[in-house]
């Protein structure tokens, strides 16, 4: 074996250990980058769909502010009752795991022109892991019962989708 | 002259041996890929987000409701709780199950199982959210034509 072929024998050695490194890196990106990213593609719902349908409840159910009549039992969608409109009555709406939920949607409500202001700052009904990180805002046309009145306002949703 | 034409023989044989590496290389990656595209792990994620959104919606749909899943899910288990939805096959391990968590209004319940059948449907009645097989569909799908 002259020099020459010693020295292409390194040359292939090193070229296919470079080569063999290459290959496993690329693997290895492919698994647990690449892969991952694209599962995450195929399996994506938009976060404002979800947020959409999870907050169809404040709106439509009575278990959370939904107006019911209480001789009839007749459920008014899109209809808030004001005395239904309370933080307490939000923690029983929806609520997320104590611990882990920040990993969760979490929302804040206002009723525009009823929610009233504390030390100038807006008192809105949050769920238990919203930590003012607002993502977006949906909004829906609602009307208001207060008294014996309906009148016509809008829902602000601030939905905080994880942190 | 030999020891050149021997030379040159191995260098042929090594780029062909190197297009080959390569070629099955990209061949596995791209099979692994496709395979992954086409994986019950991600027809499940699928399965389960759909069935957590259903969920979702009933609560906030007023009055009574059933929903089909538009798909057959014979090859799938479910356990609905009212917490949480989850979804796998018969026979996996706990780490291959897909579970997607929900919260429900107070007073409200979720529950029911469903294994090796076609249709899935979800029932809200009155507080209720109960996963069963679609019993009127199916009888319906099974009426003869006219």
């Amino acid at each position: 074996m002259g020099e020459d072929d010693i020295f292409d024998l390194t040359r292939k050695q090193m070229y296919w250990g470079i080569a063999a490194f290459m290959v496993v890196v690329a693997a290895l990106i492919l698994m647990f980058v690449l892969l991952p990213q694209y599962k995450g593609s195929l399996v994506e719902v938009p976060s404002e769909l979800r947020a959409e349908l999870i907050s169809l409840r404040f709106v439509n159910t009575p278990e959370c502010f939904t107006y019911q009549d209480p001789t009839t039992g007749r459920i008014f969608a899109g209809v808030i009752d004001l005395q239904k409109f309370t933080q307490e009555r939000m923690d029983k709406c929806y609520r997320t795991e104590p611990e882990k939920g920040f990993t969760d949607f979490n929302f804040a409500l206002e009723l525009e022109g009823y929610t009233p202001n504390i030390d100038g700052k807006k008192k809105l009904l949050t769920s238990n892991n919203f930590f003012n990180k607002v993502d977006f805002t949906l909004y829906k046309q609602v009307l208001v019962r207060n008294g014996d009145r309906f009148e016509p306002t809008r829902l602000v949703i601030n939905v905080q989708t994880r942190i | 002259m030999n020891r050149n034409m021997n030379k040159r023989g191995i260098t042929t044989l090594m780029m062909i041996l190197e297009i080959i590496i390569i070629l099955i290389s990209a061949a596995l990656i791209f099979s692994m890929a496709s395979k992954f595209a086409s994986s019950e792990t991600t027809n499940k994620i699928v399965i389960a987000d759909d069935i957590k959104m259903m969920v979702d919606t009933l609560i906030g749909t007023p009055g009574e409701a059933t929903v089909q899943y538009p798909g057959n899910v014979s090859q799938y288990t479910f356990i609905l709780s009212s917490g949480s939805i989850t979804v796998f096959i018969k026979g996996e391990g706990e780490h291959q199950k897909i579970i997607r968590y929900f919260s429900l209004p107070e007073g409200y319940q979720a529950f029911g199982t469903l294994e090796d059948r076609d249709r899935l449907c979800l029932a809200k009645e009155k507080k209720k959210i109960v996963l069963q097989e679609c019993l009127i569909t199916a009888a319906a799908e099974e009426m003869p034509e006219k």
